[in-house]
């Protein structure tokens, strides 16, 4: 009996003991501190087998799925491995990860909605040689610096995410008629006539406002009236500016005095596309990827819908929105990083950006990435050639500053109680400004 | 002649005896080291981040008490204590007085009945609570949802249940009690079941009706019951989460957040991990508080 104890207990311990032990074993992780260049590439030796782990979500997974096979082709004995996440999750997971440095991939998809902290914190490594081995002038500006932070490259652009016009083709067209207009408006005076016509004629909201939505308004509103979140060197937060407290002021009015917009809480309301598809609201500021959603949320509305410009602000404006979308990065503490670094270059070829164009819809920031075919093809449920008209609107766009999600939602607080009544614009931004953390 | 060693067996008998006193904790040792390192050690550094900044990125920076100072001069702390302890006192005391009437409700009618109506109330317990709520979002729903239908197809005008900040704590208090009935009736039941019939029958003799019953028979009886019941509620609804994360995301305007949300915001989101341990270990205080509260006034001793 005694020696059937001692050989359970023998069996326990090394079954813990193996429990306790990593699956496999975890190889020391050489890391590139913030400001140190990574060594130069070095060429591949066929008998070096290595794999490149890159972490993607949803569709851009399905692009580095596609584009892996090539990669591997152009380095022997170098193996992809394209993990794929949902959303959601991938958010915490990248977040907690990259904070904490441990299992890091080597390549990472990064999301302008959360990397704000990310860089600030120095989980990304600085891209030093973005400058010399990608030809900058190929980008979008906006695109390109929406990933740099105080003249220091983060990550490279993929597509390009700003807002536009997602509206009713045939009642927005029937009320331009009866007004006389011969364009889409492209100023907000106009644009109120418009709309206020739309829903005199329709009965029903002739565009859905965001509540609480930071990205919504400060893509749509402030940038292109001309203000920002931060001053310049990045120092200071600033909207509360005259010209924040004036966009706020209008994201408000469409609601509460011209009685043209519907107020959507994401939270609470969930996806829009009901409403949209069922005619109940005209008109939506989306990201170009909408363009894809719409299609697939309301299918027997095909012709339509159509697409245009935002209009908000003055005439002769720069930038009609501010752009983001997604981008590569390498974190801190990557296995590979100079490998790493040949995979974002090879990402960022033309070959390769048009396939992203393929396969996720969003508009490459490499501009000749444009000239491929795919981009002239007519889209079937808008009728236009839809690569085409949302590459040219992209060169009016300028790049998002990235605040922390912090700020984020004292932003979106305030837009929450001057949409509600509760607050003055100036009153609710000034306690949105006071209340953030200190800038690093 | 064989020649034994004494001291030789002294040692062995020794290691013998202590080998017999180890093997137990051997075998137990697995749920030890479990509730360790993911119980024991997590609650540890979580004490220890209170008095502490972290991003998560940068170094741990020992700031005392700085946190709990900085929580307490927090209006969104305070907004969400307040929105807690709305929820936990009313689903404390609403709760279980309606599971109670329940189960007292079931136990009068036919056995048969009883069990297929205690299977329908429990079937919201065993359901996702993702699940449920989603069901009761769209219920409240202003412009499709069809608490709002029903209202107006009787002329009553439609609210926004979940936009109102007066309207969103009803609403989601609603949910709550309704989802926790059967798991509470179900408690109560097995309760009642246990209380012996000679009591009752006495108690007629001795000429009680059915509110004297009630009051000096199956309530004092219930005690232990209403103990647990009393106790996992608070415990639960201090720490309610994914209900009220799903159902509102805390809005609108922080009116339906509640400390663990705000918990999970500052660290996750904000990455203010010090901040967030700092409100862990007030919510902490908060169980055990409540917790002795139900001992202390809940006796078990009939």
């Amino acid at each position: 009996m005694k020696n059937l104890l001692v050989l359970l207990s023998v069996v326990l311990v090394v079954a813990l003991a193996a429990c306790a032990a990593p699956a496999t074993p975890v190889p020391p992780t050489p890391t590139s501190p913030p400001g140190v260049t990574p060594a130069a590439p070095t060429p591949t030796s066929p008998a070096a087998e290595r794999t490149l782990t890159v972490w993607g979500f949803v569709w851009t997974a399905d692009w580095l799925d596609a584009i892996g096979p090539g990669f591997e082709a152009e380095h022997p004995g170098v193996t992809v491995d394209v993990q794929r996440f949902e959303y959601d999750p991938y958010q915490d997971m990248v977040i907690s990860t990259l904070a904490s440095g441990v299992g890091v991939p080597d390549v990472v998809t990064l999301d302008p909605m959360w990397t704000g902290d990310l860089i600030r914190g120095g989980t990304v490594i600085p891209l030093d040689k973005a400058e010399t081995e990608l030809n900058v002038d190929d980008f979008v500006p906006g695109g390109w610096n929406l990933y740099s932070w105080q003249g220091v490259q983060y990550g490279v652009p993929l597509d390009l995410d700003w807002n536009l016009l997602f509206y009713r083709k045939d009642v927005y067209e029937a009320a331009m008629e009866a007004l006389g207009m011969t364009e889409m408006p492209r100023t907000t005076e106009e644009f109120i006539t418009l709309v206020q016509e739309v829903v005199a004629e329709t009965g029903k909201p002739a565009i859905i406002i965001y509540q609480g939505d930071y990205y919504a308004w400060y893509q749509s509103f402030l940038a292109p009236m001309g203000g920002n979140l931060m001053n310049d060197e990045g120092t200071e937060y600033i909207y509360n500016s005259d010209v924040a407290v004036e966009a706020l002021q209008l994201y408000s009015d469409l609601v509460n005095v011209y009685n043209v917009g519907r107020l959507w809480d994401w939270d609470v309301d969930g996806d829009p596309m009901v409403a949209l598809s069922g005619g109940d609201v005209m008109a939506v500021m989306h990201g170009s990827w909408f363009a894809t959603e719409i299609a697939a949320g309301a299918p027997d509305m095909a012709g339509q819908w159509a697409i245009a410009a935002l209009p908000w602000g003055e005439e002769g404006r720069p930038y009609d929105a501010a752009v983001g979308g997604a981008c590569l990065s390498i974190p801190k503490g990557a296995d590979d990083p100079d490998l790493a670094w040949e995979f974002l270059k090879y990402a960022e070829t033309p070959e390769s950006m048009a396939e992203y164009y393929r396969i996720v819809a969003g508009v490459p920031a490499l501009k000749t990435s444009w000239d491929d075919p795919a981009f002239d093809e007519v889209n079937e449920y808008f009728g236009v050639a839809l690569g085409d008209t949302l590459s040219q609107m992209s060169l009016r766009t300028m790049p998002m500053q990235l605040p922390s999600l912090e700020v984020a939602d004292l932003i979106g607080e305030a837009i929450s109680k001057v949409t509600t009544g509760q607050a003055t614009p100036k009153e609710a931004l000034d306690e949105a400004v006071a209340a953030a953390p200190p800038l690093q | 002649m064989t020649v034994v060693d004494i001291s030789q067996l002294r040692r062995e008998a020794i290691w013998s005896r202590l080998w017999d006193r180890l093997i137990p904790y051997v075998f137990i040792s697995p749920f030890y080291l479990g509730f360790m390192a993911f119980m024991l050690i997590p609650i540890a550094f979580s004490l220890f981040l209170s008095l502490a900044q972290w991003d998560g990125m940068r170094s741990i920076e020992l700031v005392g008490l700085q946190n709990f100072i900085d929580l307490f001069q927090d209006k969104r702390f305070w907004n969400d204590l307040r929105v807690t302890m709305i929820i936990t006192v009313i689903c404390t005391i609403v709760g279980p007085a309606g599971s109670l009437f329940l189960a007292v409700l079931l136990d009068k009618i036919g056995e048969r009945l009883a069990g297929w109506l205690r299977a329908i109330f429990f079937l919201p317990s065993v359901t996702s609570a993702v699940v449920i709520t989603y069901i009761w979002k769209q219920l409240y729903s202003a412009e499709y949802g069809y608490i709002n239908a029903f209202l107006q197809r009787f002329g009553l005008p439609a609210q926004e249940w979940l936009k109102d900040p007066n309207l969103v704590l009803p609403s989601i208090i609603i949910m709550l009690i309704w989802t926790g009935l059967g798991w509470d009736a179900l408690i109560f039941s097995a309760g009642l079941k246990s209380i012996p019939q000679e009591l009752y029958d006495a108690a007629k003799i001795d000429g009680a009706g059915d509110w004297a019953e009630f009051w000096h028979v199956t309530l004092p009886l219930l005690r232990p019951c209403l103990l647990f019941v009393l106790v996992t509620s608070v415990i639960f609804l201090l720490g309610i989460f994914a209900q009220i994360q799903l159902m509102t995301g805390g809005g609108p305007l922080h009116a339906s957040e509640t400390l663990s949300l705000y918990l999970y915001t500052s660290g996750f989101q904000y990455h203010k991990f010090g901040y967030a341990s700092a409100i862990a270990v007030i919510l902490t205080v908060m169980m055990f508080g409540g917790s002795w509260l139900n001992f202390r006034f809940v006796r078990l001793e009939v």
